[in-house]
Parts: C-alpha cells; structure tokens; sequence
C-alpha cells in the first residue's frame, strides 16, 4: 500500500513540478510570442502600405482556395481604401512558402516572402535580384524572369501571384474595373461580360449585378485616343455616371467626364449628345444608341425595323444583330422575316471572322434557313453538320442572331395580337414603379399611337408573373401573361375565365373579381394593372 | 572482480563526437537527421536546443534517480524531458521564432527522440549529476556536430552556399562558401532522398576510420603478442643455455 503512494506522490509530485515550470515559462514567454507574431505580421503589412491604419484594417479568411488564404482590406486613417493584400500559401518539393502580395490599382503593390521553408540561399537571390523587379507592374500584363535558377521557388510565387489576379478577378475580390463602377453605383458587386463591339466607339458592355446577382445597370467601355471611359446606364436607361480608367486621364477626358456628371440621374433620351464635349461626343452617341435602339435577347442586341409597302401595309420586319463570333468582335446580321414568322432572307453585314469560312461554310448555308420559324429553329445546332460546318463559332454567333430575331419577332407578335392595327412600336423604359418594366407605344402606319402597352413583373409567393396591359382611350385593351411560373391550372383558369372580362373596362373604375381561386397570381395582375394604369394617367396629365 | 574502470570527465565529453556518436555510430535519433538537415543553420538550431534537453534532463534525472520507483521510471523520465521540450519549445518561439519556424514539428518531438531517453536510461539513471551533465552535453555536441555535417554537405551539394543568420537570431545575414550554385544545384539533397544519401555518405565514411582504428590496434596487439613471443622464446633458449652449462 505504501508503495503504491509512493508512486503515486513521485507522479504527482513530478507532474505538478513539470506545470508549475511550464506555466511559469509559459507566463513569461506568451506576451513576446504574440508580439512577435503581430509585428512580424504587421510589418509586412505596413511595409506594403506605409499609409495603412492597422487598426482599420479588415481581414477575411478565404477558404476552398489552393492557394489564396486571406484577403485584408487596406484603409487609411480617414477610411480611404488603399488595396487588398493576399496571403498565398504553397507547398513545394523543398517545403512551403507563404507570400503576401499588394493590389492597389489595378498594380502589384509589393510582393514579400513572409516565411518559407525553403533554401534560403535561393531564396535570398530571388527577394534581391526578381522579386524587387515585380511591384508596379499591371496585374493584367505580368512580366517574370525565367532564368532565377531558383524555379521552385519562384513557380511557388508567381503561381500564388497569379492565384492572387485570377481571384481578383472572378472571386468576391473587387477587382479595378468593378470598382470603377462602384463609384458610380456603390451597390455594385459583380459584373459579367455581355458582348464587345467593333463597330461602334464603344469597346466593350458589361452587365453590373447587386449582391443578389440582380441587374443593376450595364456599364459600357468607351475608347477613344486609347484613353478609356466607364460609363453606367441603369436598365430603365438613366445615365448614371462616367469615370475615367486612369487617374492620370488627359485634360479632354477629364473634362468629358466632369460634364457628363452634370447628366447624371437624366434619362438617356434626354440627353443631348452635342453638349457631351469630343471626342466623346461621337462615342456617347453610339452608347445611347446603343441603349436606346437595340434590344438585348439573351447575347445578343438586336435592333428591328418594320417594312411597309407604299399602301402602309407591313410586308415583313428586318431585324439586325450584333455578336461574337470566332473572334471577340460582334458579328452582324440582318435576318428578314416575313408576316408569318418565318425567315425570308440572311444577309451578313459585317463579320470579324475567317474570310474563307464566312464565304466557304456560312453564306452558302443561308439558304438553308429559308423559311425556319422560332420552333423549328430551336432544333438545329450550329456544331452540327446540317448548319455551319467547318466554321462553328461563326456559325454559332450567326445562329444565336437569328434565334433571337425570332424571339424578339414573337414578342412583337405578342403585340400585334393585342392591337391588330400596330404597323410599329416605341419603347420606353419605366421608372418609379415596383412592377413595371417598359411601355410600348403602340404605333399605326401613319406613325400616330394607338394604344400603349405596358409590360409588368411581379414576384409572389408561387414564382413569378409578367402581365402584358393594353391601355387605349381610358380603357382596358386587353391583358395578357407571356410568362409565369405561378400553378398551371390556376393560370390558365384565369386567362380563360376571367382575364377577358376586364377588356373594355374603364381605366377610372375597373372592378376585379375576387372569387377565381387564384388569388395570388391575380393579385400580381391587380397590381401591375394598377401601376399601369396609374402611370398612363400620370403620363397623360403631363 | 575486478573493478569497472571509470571513464575520465574528458572522455566523458568526447565520448560523442566519434566513438560513440549518435547518429554515426548509434544511429539514434535519425528522424531530426534527415528532417532538419536541409542546411546548416537549422542543424545547428536543432542540436543547440538537443544539448539544452539533453543536459537539463539528464542532470534532473541523476539527481532524483533514487526517489523514482522502478516502476515508474521511463513515463517519469518522459514526463521530465516533455516539461523540458515544452520550455525550450516556448523559448524558441520567443526568442528564435525564425528558428521555430523552420524546426516545425520536429522541435516539439525532441520528446521522443531516443537519444534523450536513451542517455536518461543508460547514463544519468546510473551516474551522479556532473557527470550527467558533462555526458549530456558530450552526446548533445556529438549529435550537433552530426547534424551541422549532413546539413553543411547537403547545403553545399544543392546550393553551392553555406547561410548563416537566417533561422537564428545571430543579427546578421550571409553566406560563405559561395560557389556557383548554376554548376551544383542538386536539388535531390534538399529533400530526402538527399537526406538519406548524405547520412549513408557520412555513415560510411565514421565506419571506414573506425574500421582503422580497429585494424590499428588489432595491429599493435598482434605486435606486442609477437614481441612477447620472442621475449618469452628468447628467456626459454637462455635457460636452456644456462641448465647445459652447468650440466657442463
């Protein structure tokens, strides 16, 4: 028994020694430890960005990154954000590497090996003689030297470099062009490439989407004498703003841009090209053309025309798009289509692609297409042998041109059933209101409007609904839904049984039957019936 | 019984270095060897904070060998070691973070390296603390000196350089040695492969001047019994001579 507590003392006597000596060192050693981490972390940091508030700064673990780890947020004192820098980690064949990189601009900041295991007398070569010659460069056009003699290294580095560009520019990292939008819109969270344009001044349109991957403006890249210009134009088309690429933009771009600012919060019709100074006068005209004349199908824009005879009958629509095709520069088409929906003649207007192919494998094709209506376009493939063979990615741009013609051509049909006298339309978008996206004016031969139809969309609770309202002489034309995803059943109950009867009903007293059994979706079309008529009244006071 | 010779304190620190080396004779506490080897300095590192271990738990260990049931005497002798580790652990971080840095995990499983136990089993368990002491630093320099040789050789063959001041708080940094890192660059012996090459390298270059060693006294020993032969002939044909004689 004795002997047991023997054993039992000397554990306990030894154990308790062990801790009280570890605490003790523990006690001693953990303020210097922490601030050894801290300076070594924030002298890093500061040495980037002299001008950093460390106390302001704002850091993000990124995860399910092969190499990017964190992402800080670099602030000023006052609030000015500075730039990022990326933690990048890599494990290579002589251990592992963990690199912070600066982003500020658009530029590689500085580049600083913050620890690695790897052989120092590469390493050391590398921070001197390569890593030095990367700050100040462009993330879009990096230069590495491939002769370091230290290419484990070195291929650690410019991989997690490059990690660093990729992610600032598809990950939740504002990248530059993005934040040159934020300055006009600061809701602005992403952006996606819509098309480029070889035609007209402007370079390039992107779609600016919030938080929720909701549209909230396109933004459009306007180049002239290689100076570039950002401009944004809400899908209602008011003209949100203009910013130059470079801070270090020339007097007449500066100056373009300060009056273009006087426009902001204007609706694009309104403005006046001639008071935009040059050379920006001709680039802003073929934005708002482009904004104001064509229509964006899915990829494509696209502008339509009415043909009439010389008794003002229509004898067919011409309908002329802009795509990419094998290169990044829009193709155009113009594709005919007569009365019935179906397409009469092709013709390609311009093209960026393969001379030889275009003449070789697409032009002969067209007469192929003759006669093929939305529903029986859908079931070619422009890969396929029946369609483009051997120039596919025109081919592709070609195909999307005319299925989009045709989708725009169904919605005019869509029009045209409502008002049977419509020879043309004008478009306008709508603001102000929770539904309402556009308002067509419905236009006879003579030009003179007829009627208005106004296109609306509501979320409810079952989906979606978009409601088409004809207004015409203080009276309900007729109303029509295009699309939903709301039941079925319901839906089709109510377009059957209850939407004829307020065709006809006076817009200043319009009773709505409550008892459908669809409440919700009728609701929606209550509503958007409501707004419409609402802003057609507001339009007519005016 | 003849009483065991005991070794002299200069023996006792030299011990390490060639005839009982850790690693090149024992082949104890290999994993440090091949892991921290990659150059000089962090062989250097490691072995500075082996010798500190080593010769803090060996003297704890001598002193209070007696009061330790046997029982209990290998989880005591670990548990002594790990508070040791776990200082010099801190330490490091404290004040040598580039070195802890680099030493990785290898620094927290000095724990289970087996020289430490081996020496806290074999030696301080059965001597007194000075002793111990010496023994622990003889054994400590003798690992060290291991580690800074396959570091030395495995930097130098990879990068043509030797660097300093770079995992240790030494307040400056460079290199020596200096040739052409273009010609060598065998990055092999920077992971390792090199690793186990190097080693077999040294291993076989301590086994050929022991094998020396060994032929050398095996030669002084055939000698001496040769000469003790002849002595001993020579003594037999004088007593031989002597008893003619005197029949005579």
């Amino acid at each position: 028994m004795f002997e047991k507590l023997k054993i039992a003392f000397v554990l306990l006597l030894i154990g308790s020694i062990s801790g009280g000596a570890i605490y003790g060192v523990n006690e001693l050693t953990a303020p210097i430890i922490e601030e050894n981490e801290l300076a070594a972390q924030y002298e890093d940091y500061v040495n980037m960005f002299p001008d950093m508030s460390v106390s302001d700064m704002e850091e993000e673990a990124i995860e399910d990154d092969d190499y990017i780890t964190k992402k800080i947020t670099v602030y000023d004192g006052s609030g000015n954000q500075l730039g990022y820098i990326f933690e990048g980690k890599d494990e290579n064949s002589q251990g592992s590497i963990t690199v912070l990189v600066g982003i500020a601009d658009g530029t590689l900041k500085d580049v600083i090996i913050a620890s690695t295991t790897n052989t120092p007398n590469y390493v050391q070569p590398l921070k001197e003689d390569y890593i030095s010659k990367l700050p100040g460069q462009s993330i879009d056009d990096l230069n590495y030297d491939s002769s370091t003699g230290a290419t484990v290294t070195y291929d650690s580095i410019t991989a997690i470099i490059d990690q660093v560009v990729l992610y600032t520019g598809d990950g939740p990292v504002v990248d530059p062009e993005l934040l040159q939008y934020q300055t006009l819109i600061e809701e602005a969270e992403d952006f996606e490439a819509f098309l480029k344009y070889g035609r007209f001044a402007v370079e390039s349109e992107n779609t600016i989407l919030d938080s929720d991957g909701a549209v909230l403006a396109y933004g459009f890249s306007i180049d002239i004498n290689e100076e570039t210009v950002r401009m944004l134009v809400a899908p209602d088309s008011t003209f949100l703003g203009a910013v130059p690429v470079s801070e270090e933009a020339s007097s007449d771009t500066t100056d373009a841009v300060e009056t273009l600012k006087t426009h902001e919060g204007s609706m694009l019709s309104t403005i006046d090209e001639s008071s935009v100074p040059s050379p920006f006068t001709e680039a802003f005209t073929d934005m708002k053309t482009l904004v104001m004349d064509y229509t964006r199908i899915n990829d494509v824009r696209i502008k339509e025309e009415t043909v009439l005879d010389d008794s003002e009958q229509i004898t067919g629509f011409i309908y002329t798009g802009f795509k990419d095709g094998n290169t990044s520069t829009a193709n155009e088409l113009q594709v005919d289509v007569d009365t019935d929906g179906a397409i009469s003649a092709l013709e390609i207007i311009n093209h960026y692609d393969t001379p030889d192919y275009v003449s070789g494998d697409i032009e002969p094709k067209f007469d192929n297409f003759i006669g093929e209506t939305l529903e029986t376009l859908g079931d070619i493939d422009a890969s396929s042998d029946d369609a483009f063979t051997g120039a596919t990615n025109t081919g592709d741009s070609m195909l999307s041109i005319m299925t989009a013609a045709l989708e725009l051509h169904g919605k005019r049909a869509e029009y045209a059933e409502i008002y049977p006298d419509m020879v043309d339309y004008e478009k306008t978008f709508i603001q102000g209101y929770d539904t309402l996206n556009e308002r067509l004016s419905i236009l006879d031969g003579s030009g003179e409007e007829i009627g208005a139809l106004y296109e609306g969309f509501q979320y409810n609770s079952l989906g979606s609904v978009t409601v088409h309202v004809g207004l015409a002489n203080g009276e309900i034309v007729d109303v029509t839904i295009p699309t939903h995803d709301n039941t079925a059943g319901y839906v089709g109950d109510l377009v059957d049984n209850y939407l004829p009867n307020l065709d006809g009903q006076s817009t200043s007293d319009i009773t709505y039957d409550a008892s459908t059994g669809a409440t919700i979706t009728y609701s929606s079309i209550e509503t958007i019936i409501d707004e419409a008529v609402q802003a057609e009244n507001e339009r007519d006071g005016e | 019984m003849a009483k065991k010779k005991e070794m002299s304190r200069l023996a006792n620190l030299t011990k390490g270095f060639f005839k009982e080396n850790p690693i090149f004779v024992f082949l104890l506490g290999m994993c440090p060897a091949l892991a921290v080897t990659s150059t000089m300095e962090t062989g250097l590192g490691m072995g500075v904070l082996v010798i500190l271990v080593l010769t803090m738990s060996n003297t704890v260990i001598s002193l209070i060998k007696d009061l330790i049931p046997a029982q209990i005497k290998i989880p005591a002798f670990i548990v002594i070691i790990a508070t040791f580790v776990t200082i010099i652990e801190m330490l490091t971080q404290a004040f040598a973070p580039a070195l802890y840095e680099a030493l990785g995990i290898f620094l927290p499983l000095i724990v289970v390296n087996c020289l430490i136990l081996g020496r806290a089993e074999a030696f301080a368990s059965k001597n007194g603390p000075l002793n111990s002491a010496i023994d622990g630093i003889g054994m400590g320099l003798g690992f060290t000196m291991a580690l800074m040789l396959i570091g030395f050789t495995r930097e130098v063959l990879a990068t043509g350089a030797v660097g300093y001041g770079v995992y240790l708080p030494l307040g400056i940094e460079g290199s020596f040695i200096n040739i052409d890192s273009y010609i060598l660059a065998m990055d092999v012996f920077i992971g390792p492969a090199g690793g186990f090459i190097v080693i077999g390298l040294w291993l076989a270059v301590f086994q050929a001047f022991s094998n020396r060693n060994k032929r050398i006294k095996a030669d002084t020993r055939k000698r001496w019994i040769e000469e003790k032969k002849r002595e001993a002939a020579e003594r037999k044909r004088q007593k031989a001579m002597k008893e003619a004689g005197e029949t005579s």
